[in-house]
């Protein structure tokens, strides 16, 4: 299992849905960098997420459906590997853009001295791969419920739509990886800062919930994915109203 | 130990009856399956492969039983399989690929699995083209991709659908290289429309026909039940079944009988194929 999850990391990896992101990424923040302290914090708590995660979200899907769309899932369900184990090493994979993530904003980090314009904590920097893991694992989880074409296009229409509705009407829910009470330069209005280490632990709690779903069609005992989702669901809602200021 | 055990397999795809009450069995060496499109080769090597399970019957694969989760699992691990479609990751090379599968296979020490895919690239000729992605290859060569990771690992029981379609003359006689040495003290059930390839290779011979077993038994055994039933004549003759004009000149006639003073001649496998199987060989002999 862990050779698989190698070889299926290595696919995401290189996908160019990923690579096309990471190439909107760096193009988003320039090469010099952005100035405003704002925006010099944004780089490693907000652009990652905004630019990274639907691409990873359609790499890592697109990787886990590949052998149902190329016909090799018709005929390696003959081979040893369990079902489960194969779901087990994708779910391991889909945390290959994660890491990238990670070593983008630490890189990003170390070349501007730790210097961000605003006072930062350690859950702010885990927060982005955090959330660009449960991209990855969602895309997972609508590899194995939803395999239908065209489904993983609605089902990330609809995080978004749900996204940019909750923004609206409850700003302190949507686009909440602004911890911090922003300075000049802001281009979202200043707030209160609420919990960074809720926040985190409430992405956590999704990215569990994502894995407890892509793993219930081929558990051997499904009531324990089902049973570990139900008490992710529940971390989510308690973490989702401790992260509130 | 028997290699595959079949006894009265009964299976359904929706309202067509693929396989009506199929018994055979097929020890280590090569056995042939012949039979017309749509007779149910694929549905029965599916099963064989473990993919599919029967309706009815029994079916006992290397001793054991793939209705048992356990057993099944044994099998798999035994088992070497080449569908007659197979689909590839295209963005893979072919030392990918066949690394993947070997994954798959759970061959897990990655040095040793290297070597193991090196080993049955090489034994299918393709070790000049193992960096080469799979979509830059001709149909011939994925074949051999196919049956490259069939052999992986040294498979008990190999079970082959089509394996030389698309092939081209040269690799088909390469390709019975390697099946015949496959088959040196393993069970290999080929499936083929080539009835030349069956003459050559298979000590064993299984027809089917209609989702039933039409033969069973020796390419020998199959080629006498033609015997007095293929002459020569110098036009074709209304009691052919079937006739066509040879490089020579002459019309061989394969029929029911020979007319008197026919110049009867010795019947080859295809012949006899062609009359067990009647109107629905046409399209293969064509």
């Amino acid at each position: 299992m862990p050779e698989l999850a190698r070889v299926q990391a290595w696919r995401v990896a290189r996908h160019p849905a990923l690579l096309l992101g990471l190439l909107w990424y760096v193009l988003g923040v320039g090469l010099d960098g952005p100035a405003a302290p704002y925006d010099r914090y944004s780089m490693v708590t907000a652009m990652l997420v905004f630019l990274l995660a639907v691409p990873a979200y359609f790499a890592v899907n697109l990787v886990a459906t590949s052998g149902r769309r190329s016909g090799v899932d018709e005929w390696t369900g003959a081979l040893p590997m369990p079902p489960l184990h194969r779901t087990v090493a994708m779910l391991l994979a889909a945390a290959a853009p994660a890491v990238i993530a990670a070593v983008a904003s630490l890189g990003w980090l170390a070349l501007h001295g730790g210097d961000t314009g605003l006072p930062l904590l350690w859950q702010h920097v885990a927060s982005p791969p955090a959330a660009i893991l449960g991209a990855g694992l969602l895309g997972v989880a609508v590899a194995r419920l939803l395999p239908w074409p065209g489904l993983p296009l609605v089902a990330v229409v609809a995080v978004v739509t749900a996204n940019a509705w909750v923004s609206a009407h409850w700003p302190y829910l949507g686009a909440y990886v602004d911890f911090v009470r922003s300075t000049g330069g802001d281009a979202i209005p200043a707030r209160e800062p609420g919990s960074a280490g809720w926040h985190l632990g409430y992405l956590l709690a999704l990215c569990a919930l994502a894995a407890a779903g892509a793993l219930l069609p081929v558990a051997r005992r499904p009531w324990l994915p089902f049973a570990a989702g139900a008490l992710a669901g529940v971390v989510v809602l308690v973490a989702c109203s401790l992260q509130l200021p | 130990m028997t290699g595959v055990r079949v006894v009265d397999v009964t299976k359904s795809c929706g309202r067509t009856c693929a396989l009506a009450g199929v018994t055979f069995g097929a020890g280590p060496g090569v056995t042939g399956l012949l039979g017309p499109n749509g007779a149910g080769k694929t549905t029965l090597l599916r099963m064989l492969a473990t993919v599919l399970a029967p309706d009815s019957g029994t079916l006992r694969l290397l001793g054991r039983d793939p209705q048992d989760t356990g057993d099944r699992l044994e099998i798999r691990r035994r088992l070497g399989y080449l569908p007659q479609e197979p689909g590839f990751h295209r963005g893979f090379t072919v030392f990918e690929f066949v690394d993947y599968v070997a994954i798959l296979k759970e061959l897990t020490d990655r040095r040793a699995r290297h070597d193991e895919v090196r080993r049955v690239i090489d034994l299918v000729g393709l070790a000049d083209v193992a960096d080469r992605r799979i979509r830059a290859l001709s149909g011939g060569m994925k074949r051999r991709v196919g049956v490259a990771q069939a052999v992986l690992g040294d498979p008990d029981l190999v079970v082959l659908d089509e394996p030389t379609a698309g092939l081209d003359p040269e690799q088909r006689l390469r390709f019975r290289d390697l099946v015949s040495r496959i088959g040196e003290g393993r069970s290999v059930i080929l499936s083929t429309h080539q009835t030349e390839d069956v003459a050559a290779l298979c000590p064993h011979v299984v027809v089917v026909d209609g989702g039933r077993v039409a033969f069973d038994g020796t390419p020998g055994q199959l080629t006498s039940m033609a015997r007095g039933r293929v002459w020569l004549a110098p036009e074709r003759a209304p009691a052919a079944r079937i006739a066509w004009r040879t490089a020579e000149g002459d019309v061989r006639n394969v029929g029911d009988i020979a007319p008197p003073g026919a110049q009867v001649v010795l019947p080859t496998l295809e012949d006899a194929y062609l009359l067990l199987v009647g109107d629905r060989a046409r399209g293969v002999a064509a």
